[in-house]
């Protein structure tokens, strides 16, 4: 009886390795669905294009989550993180301080994949960390800047400015003819540190130069040491203080920045390319093409440095269920069909090679700077840390106009956030 | 010998929730403030009070401090004098339709906060809010602020807003109080030849005191942990013109800094502890046995 009870046992085992032997070698099994995050301002329509052809072809269903844009978004992200509630793939801004923020361990690495090889190199200088690369790069390279209302700039007999003097009597010039010079959105808060990082190329870099930026990232230089940025702050205030700003700015609200940009109200908004598509969708493409213009902040001297926003990325968790699949599903995205659906929708100049692609207007000049070298990355694309609570301390220069008190501030967030991530350094 | 009428053990399933809900969480909180915990972290390690070196060096701290206490103070003069005011107002029996007037002031206070928020953003909108507008129609124009987004009043707003939906919890207790008063202690005073002052001053406040001590305790405490009014109507702004240690603890939280949000946490159970005890203390020594 017992021999006849081994016998039996040694049978199912032997027959359960051999059944299940062909299911090993087939590698992991096949999701029903994947999970894809991305922040709740995202256009979805390319995206729900391009996932329903990949679940045609693979029979996976792909799962759009929208959360809150913003700071909140990486937030959320990382409560997800630490609670070990992985998604199989989400889009993030751009730069290393994405894979230093969520943990390069925890991170599934894609350098060598051959999604790259179709990559414009240029767009992932600065996105290697430690020589390795972690985000697939999505969407275009946009820009932040100087949006003008071409129609109020034609009226006031202006062009873009030729340096820094000639912008403030431009400015002049639109509030004499009674036009809001500059529209700031205080209220919104976000759309403040727009002034400071676009003029950070035209000003601050050319004083400490990409070593000034690797001192920072090594903690070996303070924000508010840096003569040049406490010069930008001070400009900021001189506009407020000229009175080149619309009456109330501190109840300026993005979406009237828009409005009035767009209506010919405002003459000027420092804006992020990002609000291109939302006006188009309000006021049509060709309306936008013909009517915003748009210019670098410039220098003293010349017509100043653009600042580039570059493509976003996708991560994958590395200990997500599915990563294989969700790095085929990376993979898919980023294939140049899909690229061209993804800018049917989107603005931005595209980062892989043999996307077709119709540049708006500013978008050529947006080109024509970076081609002649006239162009740098956003700083803050290129730092680890991150420059926290920006938005706020800009408000409250505004409010106080301690110059020296807002840099101090910067500064102090600026190491906290770096000790928080444990950056070497700080 | 008096035996209890249940046995002992029977208190255990409070104590043991009530030990794992709160006397556990609030012991363990007293240790990750001394603790470097954080989002990006995945060691804890101990840390002494860095923390609160770092909190108490924060400019922006430093004035979180100084807002919540003029909210805390503010709000809680204001709406208890109010509540007392109206509660004798509306103690009078002579009054028509009274039961209907205490509704009327008591009703902010059953509404959510959150809900009085929203409403009072767009009350105190700086050109469709009705306050503006009214104060236009009657001529008072020159009156008309950017109640929200103006750092110099930004904070009396929120004070306003909570005050007009707290005074009627204040003036409900009073009226509790107030009802209590033996009617015979007036009809003395007045025999004695006493005027409508006097009764104030020595009968009516004196037999108030456990309704002041009761109000102005518990409005000291409820305006020092002040979240949601601040967060709906100005979310701290502009700048951290309305930032209180709430919405900083907040901010911190999101950030991921949980040592440092926590630390945050136990300065603000120490400050409404040493605050309000003392008062309570103050108050309690003042009041009059019937």
């Amino acid at each position: 009886m017992k021999k006849a009870f081994v016998a039996t046992l040694m049978l199912v085992v032997i027959a359960s390795l051999t059944f299940a032997a062909p299911t090993a070698e087939a590698g992991p099994k096949k999701p029903a669905s994947l999970t894809v995050v991305v922040p709740n301002t995202t256009i979805l329509d390319p995206l729900e294009r391009i996932f329903a052809n990949y679940t045609a072809e693979t029979g996976i269903k792909v799962e759009i989550q929208a959360l809150p844009a913003g700071e909140e978004y990486g937030r959320l992200l990382q409560t997800r993180f630490a609670t070990k509630d992985y998604p199989d793939l989400f889009t993030m801004d751009p730069g290393t301080k994405q894979y230093t923020k969520f943990g390069i361990d925890r991170l599934l690495e894609m350098t060598g994949d051959k999604l790259f090889d179709n990559v414009l190199e240029a767009s992932l200088d600065f996105q290697r960390y430690q020589g390795k690369l972690y985000g697939a790069p999505w969407g275009g390279t946009g820009t932040y800047g100087v949006y003008y209302n071409k129609d109020v700039f034609k009226a006031i007999g202006a062009d873009v400015p030729k340096n820094y003097a000639d912008f403030l009597n431009i400015l002049k010039k639109a509030k004499a003819s009674g036009y809001i010079p500059v529209y700031e959105a205080a209220k919104t808060e976000w759309p403040l540190q727009v002034f400071s990082l676009i003029a950070w190329p035209t000003f601050v870099d050319p004083k400490i130069g990409d070593e000034g930026v690797q001192k920072l990232e090594r903690n070996e230089l303070r924000l508010n040491q840096i003569p040049a940025l406490k010069d930008v702050f001070s400009r900021y205030v001189a506009l407020r203080d000229a009175g080149l700003f619309q009456n109330g700015y501190q109840s300026g609200t993005y979406d009237e920045q828009m409005e009035l940009l767009a209506t010919g109200k405002a003459a000027v908004a420092f804006q992020i390319s990002n609000f291109i598509p939302s006006l188009m969708a309000k006021f049509g493409q060709d309306y936008v093409s013909e009517k915003i213009g748009w210019f670098p902040l410039p220098s003293d001297t010349d017509k100043g440095v653009a600042m580039l926003t570059p493509a976003h990325q996708i991560l994958v968790p590395r200990d997500g269920k599915n990563t294989e699949f969700a790095m085929d599903l990376v993979r898919y995205m980023t294939k140049v069909e899909n690229q061209n659906i993804y800018f049917e929708y989107n603005a931005g100049i595209p980062v892989y090679k043999g996307v077709e692609k119709k540049l708006l207007p500013y978008e050529m000049d947006v080109l024509a700077y970076d081609q002649a070298g006239k162009a740098k990355i956003n700083v803050q694309n290129r730092l680890s840390s991150s420059f926290t609570d920006f938005p706020k301390i800009l408000q409250n220069l505004l409010i106080t106009s301690d110059v020296d008190g807002a840099l101090d501030l910067l500064d102090e967030n600026f190491r906290r956030t770096g000790k928080a991530r444990a950056l070497p350094g700080f | 010998m008096q035996r209890s009428r249940y046995p002992n053990w029977f208190l255990l399933p409070t104590i043991l929730i009530f030990g794992f809900l709160f006397v556990i969480p609030t012991l363990t909180s007293f240790y990750y403030s001394l603790t470097d915990w954080n989002i990006n972290r995945r060691v804890i390690s101990f840390i002494g009070l860095e923390n609160f070196r770092e909190l108490f060096s924060d400019v922006k701290f430093r004035s979180t401090l100084g807002n919540t206490l003029t909210y805390s103070f503010s709000v809680t003069f204001v709406r208890n004098f109010l509540g007392l005011f109206l509660a004798i107002l509306l103690n009078n029996a002579q009054l028509k339709g009274r039961n209907l007037f205490r509704t009327i002031i008591f009703l902010p206070y059953v509404i959510a906060p959150v809900v009085i928020g929203y409403l009072f953003t767009a009350i105190y909108n700086p050109a469709q809010g009705i306050l503006n507008q009214s104060l236009r129609a009657f001529g008072m124009g020159f009156l008309a602020q950017d109640w929200l987004n103006d750092p110099n009043i930004a904070l009396f707003s929120t004070i306003m807003t909570d005050v007009w939906r707290t005074t009627g919890f204040s003036m409900v207790i009073y009226l509790a109080g107030l009802q209590a008063i033996p009617h015979e202690l007036y009809e003395s005073a007045e025999i004695d030849g006493a005027n409508g002052r006097w009764k104030l001053t020595n009968v009516t406040i004196p037999l108030l005191a456990p309704s002041i001590t009761i109000n102005v305790v518990l409005a000291l405490i409820g305006t020092m942990k002040v979240f949601v009014m601040i967060l709906v109507l100005t979310n701290g702004g502009p700048g951290y013109a309305t930032e209180v240690i709430n919405t900083y603890i907040m901010s911190t939280f999101s950030l991921g800094l949980y040592g440092s949000g926590t630390a945050a946490n136990i300065i603000l159970s120490f400050l409404i502890i040493v605050i309000a005890l003392p008062v309570l203390l103050f108050l309690k020594k003042r009041e009059v046995e019937l």
